[in-house]
């Protein structure tokens, strides 16, 4: 259905473009005066209205099928040893590994935090974004944001603290990690509430 | 309290006195060579070597040019310097119009409209960065060299590595040098070996269908990977279907061939309707995202009222900020409206619906040039400030000199939006703190309007008489001197006033690509509409090439991984859009100095 759904999207938007595009050359009302916008869309539309009507037709017939959900249950949420871990698998991960570093004593392990924090960044912050779309899909655009705005906080401390231990000011790094740690474990509290997901199961 | 250096009197002053440097330079080049330079890579790149390099060596500053501290110099220098394109395009076109201007309500205007592109941007932070991700491929390069000094050695060598190849390749297409063509004519190969004529649809298809060499356009689509790949297949729709559909039913003006043929699609089709599109697109889009942005400014105040609360600070400037901040821009326009329209008898009911309209564009346009600049690092600014002149023209039934001061606001405000999510981004991936590069860009917002109004001023009055200082009715141009500074954009909107002054304005065009820009967000990906509108409005060489870089990045995520695109695709990218724009700058100043550029036109 969303395949047919995009095909129609495709051709309406294609139809209606192409008499978007129509040119038309007014007549005014007055002769020798200048064509008004509204003549000049009246032109437009005795040219080309129907046809563009029929491509807007089809886009909204397109885009209702193509927003059509999937069936429920057929979108992976924790994932399994065989395949990609889900959003929920790779938040934990994320968490888990925020919570495992050595906050206190970051003098002694900062090339290794610093190295760990590269990790999350680039790895695993990606991968949990893959799955943008499908969680917008199933948890809602209200609840998706509230849980990615706690995300994004958990994103820019990490990565305030990775800077940090870079310009070697190592004060400003426990901090930035704590407030990364909550942030993080807020919006894995979200994300788990948003898909009913059992806490156990991540 | 932390020691981690960020907001500091050094980065602050350096970011002044280099988005100043910077305003008064591309004004002028703006004026000599007809385009704009983007200032943050310049300014991340001196900060570093001011900030770190000497405040460290020379005055013993410890910890001096932090990651966040240079990343608050690069955004104040930027800020600054994103009136250098508003006032370029504008303002000189008022004064080859000939109007009778005033100066503080031009000021008036530009410092409004500089104001008004933050505190309305702001709010939509979370929901365009956060929430919609969306790339910015500038913010993104910035990023990258901001962290060069902890990215070890593997990805600075790609970054250079990038950087050299961009730099080699804007050497080799440039005009000095023409070791090869800046755009790569593909179609026009093809139609030549197969025998195609110059004129029907199959002529335009294949005219139409070039490569532009700009590896910051490859750059941006590289890191843009899969989410700009639908503004490649509106170029492909546009160019390889819409508009040969168009020739093929005879309603392109008969007896065109060849370029001729293609510019007329091309300005009297395609782009109307793309920028229609983008209209549509951008303000359902809004509509589409408003649980998303009610949460995000609802989000807002809670954290501004949490952090009251706690005694701490809130990570955003807080909504009565940017209320009065929105209040005040408003009333500024609105002084300007009242006292720019009372010299032709503008009545006071008209000049409010002046100020109002004009706002409610700054809004639409700043979100428009925010996601286009977010997707494909590309701002529709020239298409977004006619509209707001037609506008502005019929809403004062013909008063020029209103309009294209309110046009002025618009520019500004619409580049203030662009920069500032572009900064944004770019603390988002350093861990700035949002709040703080809001307040440094707000608080100097009114620099750089003085000073790119300044500058042109200064050019203009250098001109016999204090007068015609630049555009092509100045001795220096007449006389082609090397002096000739011809105002190349200026004198685009000067025809395009001219245009819509004579009835030609395509409202037919933008009224139906609205519709088209509302009915792409019905689509379940995010910002189609615009993404599809910029495709349309853009000729394809741009589309296409940004489209390879975007295939090349899916190609190598699926073959190598997320992580090897974050370790080699992004670091590349970044320098390939760097490398670009330092050469690019370095080669047009080495014009200006050797006298080249303008004097012959």
């Amino acid at each position: 259905m969303r395949l047919a759904g995009f095909l129609l999207f495709v051709v309406g938007v294609t139809v209606a473009s192409c008499f978007a595009a129509r040119a038309v050359t007014p007549e005014p009302a007055v002769k020798g005066a200048l064509p008004t916008p509204g003549e000049r869309l009246g032109a437009w539309w005795d040219a080309a209205g129907i046809p563009f009507s029929g491509g807007m037709l089809l886009v909204v017939m397109g885009g209702v099928l193509a927003r059509r959900k999937p069936k429920a249950g057929s979108a992976k949420t924790t994932g399994s040893a065989e395949e990609a871990p889900g959003p929920v698998a790779v938040l934990a991960q994320i968490t888990e590994e925020l919570a495992s570093l050595p906050a206190d004593a970051v003098p002694a392990n900062a090339v290794g935090i610093r190295d760990r924090l590269e990790d999350i960044l680039e790895r695993d912050v990606p991968a949990f974004l893959a799955h943008r779309l499908e969680l917008i899909d199933r948890m809602g655009l209200g609840k998706f944001a509230e849980m990615i705005s706690l995300f994004a906080s958990m994103e820019r401390n990490a990565a305030r603290a990775w800077s940090a231990l870079t310009d070697e000011v190592l004060d400003e790094v426990p901090q930035c990690l704590e407030r990364a740690k909550n942030a993080g474990s807020s919006a894995r509290e979200l994300l788990e509430r948003g898909l009913g997901v059992e806490k156990a199961s991540a | 309290m932390s020691s981690y250096r960020e907001v500091t009197a050094g980065a602050v002053v350096l970011g002044i006195v280099l988005g100043m440097l910077m305003t008064a330079a591309f004004v002028y080049i703006g004026l000599k060579l007809g385009f704009g330079l983007p200032g943050s890579t310049v300014s991340a790149i001196v900060g570093f070597a001011l900030l770190r390099g000497v405040g460290r060596k020379a005055f013993k500053v410890v910890g001096c040019g932090s990651i966040v501290e240079n990343n608050i110099n690069q955004t104040i220098a930027s800020g600054v310097n994103t009136a250098s394109a508003g006032v370029v395009f504008t303002f000189p076109a008022l004064l080859l119009l000939g109007e009778d201007y005033s100066f503080p309500t031009i000021l008036l205007a530009a410092i409004a409209g500089s104001f008004m592109g933050i505190v309305i941007i702001v709010p939509l932070r979370k929901q365009l960065i956060e929430i919609e991700r969306l790339k910015f491929p500038t913010g993104v390069a910035v990023a990258t060299i901001l962290k060069s000094p902890g990215a070890g050695v593997q990805k600075a060598k790609l970054l250079g590595y990038g950087f050299a190849f961009a730099a080699s390749l804007t050497l080799a297409t440039n005009e000095r040098f023409h070791l090869i063509p800046e755009t790569i004519p593909i179609g026009g190969w093809i139609k030549d070996l197969l025998g195609v004529g110059d004129t029907g649809g199959a002529a335009l298809a294949l005219l139409g269908t070039a490569l532009s060499l700009s590896m910051a356009n490859i750059g941006a689509g590289l890191l843009s990977g899969r989410g700009g790949l639908p503004f490649a297949l509106g170029g492909i729709l546009a160019w390889w279907i819409v508009g040969p559909f168009v020739v093929s039913q005879g309603w392109a003006p008969a007896g065109l061939a060849g370029d001729a043929l293609v510019g007329t699609v091309y300005g009297t089709m395609l782009r109307p309707v793309g920028i229609g599109v983008l209209i549509g697109g951008a303000l359902a889009g809004v509509v589409a995202a408003f649980p998303a942005i009610r949460g995000a400014i609802s989000s807002l105040a809670a954290a501004s009222k949490l952090a009251k609360m706690s005694g701490g600070l809130s990570e955003e400037l807080s909504p009565r900020v940017l209320g009065v901040g929105l209040a005040g821009s408003f009333v500024a326009l609105l002084v300007v409206a009242l006292v720019g329209g009372a010299g032709s008898g503008l009545s006071s009911a008209t000049a409010v619906t002046v100020a109002v309209a004009g706002s409610v564009w700054i809004a639409v346009a700043g979100l428009i040039v925010a996601q286009a600049t977010g997707a494909t690092d590309i701002s529709p600014l020239s298409g977004l400030a006619l509209i707001a002149v037609t506008l502005i023209l019929a809403i004062t039934s013909g008063n020029v000199l209103l309009a294209v001061t309110i046009g002025i606001a618009v520019c500004i405000a619409t580049n203030q939006c662009s920069d500032m999510m572009t900064d944004l981004k770019t603390g988002h991936l350093i861990g700035g703190i949002p709040r703080r590069q809001q307040i440094v860009q707000f608080s100097v917002a009114w620099v750089g309007p003085a000073i790119a109004i300044g500058t042109v001023m200064l050019l203009w009055s250098g001109g016999e008489g204090g007068i015609n200082g630049f555009g092509p009715k100045s001795v220096a141009c007449a006389e082609k001197l090397p002096g000739c500074l011809p105002a190349p954009q200026a004198s685009v909107l000067e025809g395009m006033v001219k245009g819509v002054l004579s009835g030609d304005a395509p409202v037919d065009k933008y009224v139906s690509g609205a519709f088209i820009g509302a009915g792409l967000t019905l689509f379940p990906i995010g910002g189609l509409g615009v993404l599809f509108g910029l495709a349309m409005y853009l000729p394809f060489e741009i589309t296409l090439g940004y489209g390879i870089g975007c295939t090349i990045t899916i190609i190598i995520e699926k073959l190598k991984g997320q992580r090897y695109v974050s370790d080699v695709i992004v670091p590349v990218a970044a320098g390939l859009i760097v490398g670009e724009a330092l050469t690019a700058l370095t080669l047009t100043l080495i014009t200006l100095a050797t006298g080249g550029g303008g004097g012959g036109h």
